[in-house]
């Protein structure tokens, strides 16, 4: 059969990106409502919430506006990601106990932003990644270790650093952002089977030292991360397989071998064994859900402080009790949104080192979110891992930007290459 | 405020909260259902998208039987699974690795086997350069570079090093055409309708954003 002729100009017509100022208004929307109303909560009004109420709609026309000018980056991606930084710094102007709190959380933001472009940068440039991956295997490898050797016990794991000034740092966040990275500088170029060993060599290296902090939740993250990287780099799914069931034994060797893991089994499938102590955490996030009912109970009449770390692991919560169930679904609906958005981005992308990023970041964000919301409503276990771009947290927020960051540049790369594509079949009507 | 009427308006204001993230929630649905029909359409109506080349593929008679594009990363060779399949005596199913680099397209051969460049036995990685006529197995393929400028040979310009290069005209074969004036669509720029920023704000719709043909992106 004969291929249809077409022209460039006609093939442009139907090639418009997605409108995307609706969705940035409503964003905005919410941030001016939601801080206005925390600004009336007070007499006279909290100035704090009204700098917040025009700053926030400012900053994030801003960033869409200059990101997408510099990069080409997919705004659709970034809107929602400002969405999510929105709803996290209304809830905390609400919630929390000191006003510093969202000031802090805005700073971490801003540290956030630039991580980002880094992120972008990274990927933009970034030509011999192979042989990045020593030095990113080496840097990761330290990073992680370092709470071993200079780290203190915080909840039950060493995976804190405590630096000069009260600054706290967790390096296995940061660590994410160098697993991605190296797994795919290894795994580039459809690698052969004994090309892999080394790169899930330092990924094992990684678990093995996060399963020594006892950060299981962290553990958990590179692990799946690692299994899906391998199987987007290779296709090859009996040894995904094999690997994922590697996982679920050790996962089981862990709960016979280790107390404390086998106190959150039994937790997470009683809590109401013991309510006063161990299970308080995971009932009063219970009835926070409960209480908010379909539309929540709103701004500023809840009771969320009642949850402990309820600006950290169980903000989710607290989202329930003052928005509902409406808005929480909806927040997860963005976070899928975000994870399908980002498989296309995987799937556009022209060089398997490129993909690898975007699947990597994908399967990060995603499972990181299905992790702490399924702990919140007693889903699963509970692991101390963060709401991405919710939590509280400047390490998660930062290194969380920071991936985001690189799936931005690697839209960016496919914009580009599609416009040159799109030129080159313009100049060859030109010249038939 | 007092308490009371902050109670009364933040139990109004739930509805609103709800119904701004059902509207938000809705509207990145539809972009991201609009951009996956976009990248479709692309894809099916330029099936070399991402390709840099392709390999004219003649048979016994010398004549161009198959046109086969060059990603810019694959293998070649006679399995279901390669990016350019090749189906002949002699071709291994994991013939070569094909990768744009920095410095141009990098062949490097997988198997050993009859795979010669231009009557020389090729072991190792070689640039390939247009023009460039292999002999893989009994099917012999003549190398079609789309921009000959990007796959200069050993240290030469990197294709992603200048982005402003990106949105000029691709380097013409012949001198006597001109573009400019022959360019159907009319644009003569180095602008991309689809990142028009300025109509974030403004009153243009999507349809008129790409017409209007103006530079509005010009760097």
């Amino acid at each position: 059969m004969a291929k249809r002729q077409i022209k460039a100009s006609s093939l442009m017509q139907v090639l418009l990106r997605s409108n995307t100022r609706l969705l940035l208004s409503g964003v905005i929307a919410f941030q001016i409502s939601g801080m206005l109303l925390l600004a009336m909560k007070t007499s006279p009004p909290d100035w704090q919430a009204l700098l917040f109420a025009a700053a926030m709609p400012c900053a994030s026309a801003g960033i869409v506006r200059l990101f997408s000018a510099l990069w080409k980056v997919d705004r659709a991606l970034l809107i929602l990601m400002l969405f999510l930084c929105s709803v996290s710094l209304v809830t905390l102007e609400d919630i929390a106990r000191s006003a510093v709190t969202p000031w802090q959380q805005a700073t971490h933001m801003l540290g956030g932003f630039l991580a980002m472009a880094l992120g972008i940068l990274t990927v933009r440039k970034l030509r011999r990644y192979e042989k990045w991956f020593l030095p990113l295997s080496a840097a990761a490898v330290a990073g992680v270790a370092l709470p071993l050797v200079f780290g203190q016990w915080h909840y039950g794991a060493k995976n804190w650093i405590h630096l000069f000034g009260g600054v706290s740092v967790q390096p296995a966040e940061f660590g994410k952002c160098a697993l991605i990275l190296l797994l795919a500088c290894g795994l580039a170029n459809r690698p052969r089977m004994r090309q892999c060993v080394v790169p899930l060599a330092v990924a094992a290296a990684l678990c093995g030292l996060l399963l020594a902090e006892r950060d299981l939740g962290a553990l958990l993250l590179y692990f799946l991360v690692t299994c899906a990287a391998y199987f987007a780099a290779t296709g090859n799914l009996p040894v995904t397989l094999m690997g994922l069931g590697a996982g679920v034994a050790g996962g089981v060797l862990a709960v016979r071998m280790f107390p404390y893991v086998q106190k959150r089994i039994e937790v997470w499938q009683n809590p109401w064994s013991d309510p006063l102590d161990k299970g308080w955490q995971i009932i009063q996030a219970l009835i926070a859900i409960g209480s908010g009912g379909l539309f929540g109970m709103g701004l500023g009449l809840g009771y969320p402080r009642n949850i402990p770390l309820y600006n950290s692991d169980f903000i989710f919560a607290a989202i329930c009790e003052e928005f509902g169930l409406v808005f929480a679904v909806g927040l997860i609906l963005i976070y899928v949104i975000i994870i399908l958005r980002g498989i296309s981005v995987a799937m556009n992308a022209r060089t398997s080192f490129h993909m690898l990023i975007a699947v990597g970041v994908v399967v990060l964000i995603g499972v990181q979110a299905f992790i702490i919301i399924g702990g919140n409503v007693k889903m699963i276990p509970l692991t101390g891992v963060t709401l991405p771009f919710v939590s509280t947290g400047g390490s998660s927020i930062i290194s969380m930007m920071g991936a985001f960051g690189m799936l931005l540049g690697v839209s960016s790369v496919n914009a580009y290459d599609e416009a040159e594509d799109l030129k080159r079949l313009e100049w060859r009507e030109a010249n038939a | 405020m007092n308490s009371d009427l902050y109670t009364l308006v933040s139990l109004a204001a739930r509805y609103w909260f709800a119904l701004l993230m059902v509207v938000t929630v809705a509207r990145a649905w539809h972009a991201t259902r609009v951009d996956n029909r976009r990248a479709r359409v692309l894809r099916g109506w330029m099936p070399e998208t991402g390709c840099i080349g392709e390999f004219l593929a003649s048979g016994a008679r010398d004549r161009i039987e198959i046109r086969l594009p060059i990603p810019r990363e694959g293998v070649l060779g006679s399995s279901s699974g390669a990016d350019i399949q090749i189906r002949g005596r002699g071709i291994a199913r994991n013939q070569a690795h094909i990768e744009l680099r920095e410095g141009g397209v990098w062949v490097r051969p997988l198997k050993r086997g009859i795979f010669a460049r231009n009557g020389e036995t090729m072991q190792e990685p070689f640039l390939l350069r247009d023009g460039d006529i292999f002999t893989v197995g009994s099917v012999q393929l003549i190398t079609v570079l789309f921009d000959p400028a990007e796959a200069r040979r050993g240290g030469g310009e990197d294709p992603f090093g200048d982005e402003e290069r990106l949105w000029d005209e691709p380097r013409k074969r012949s001198a006597a055409q001109d573009p400019e004036k022959r360019n159907p669509s009319g644009r003569t720029d180095a602008a991309d309708p689809f990142f028009d920023d300025d109509a974030l704000w403004g009153d243009e719709t999507e349809e008129t954003v790409w017409q209007s043909g103006k530079s509005r992106h010009h760097r």
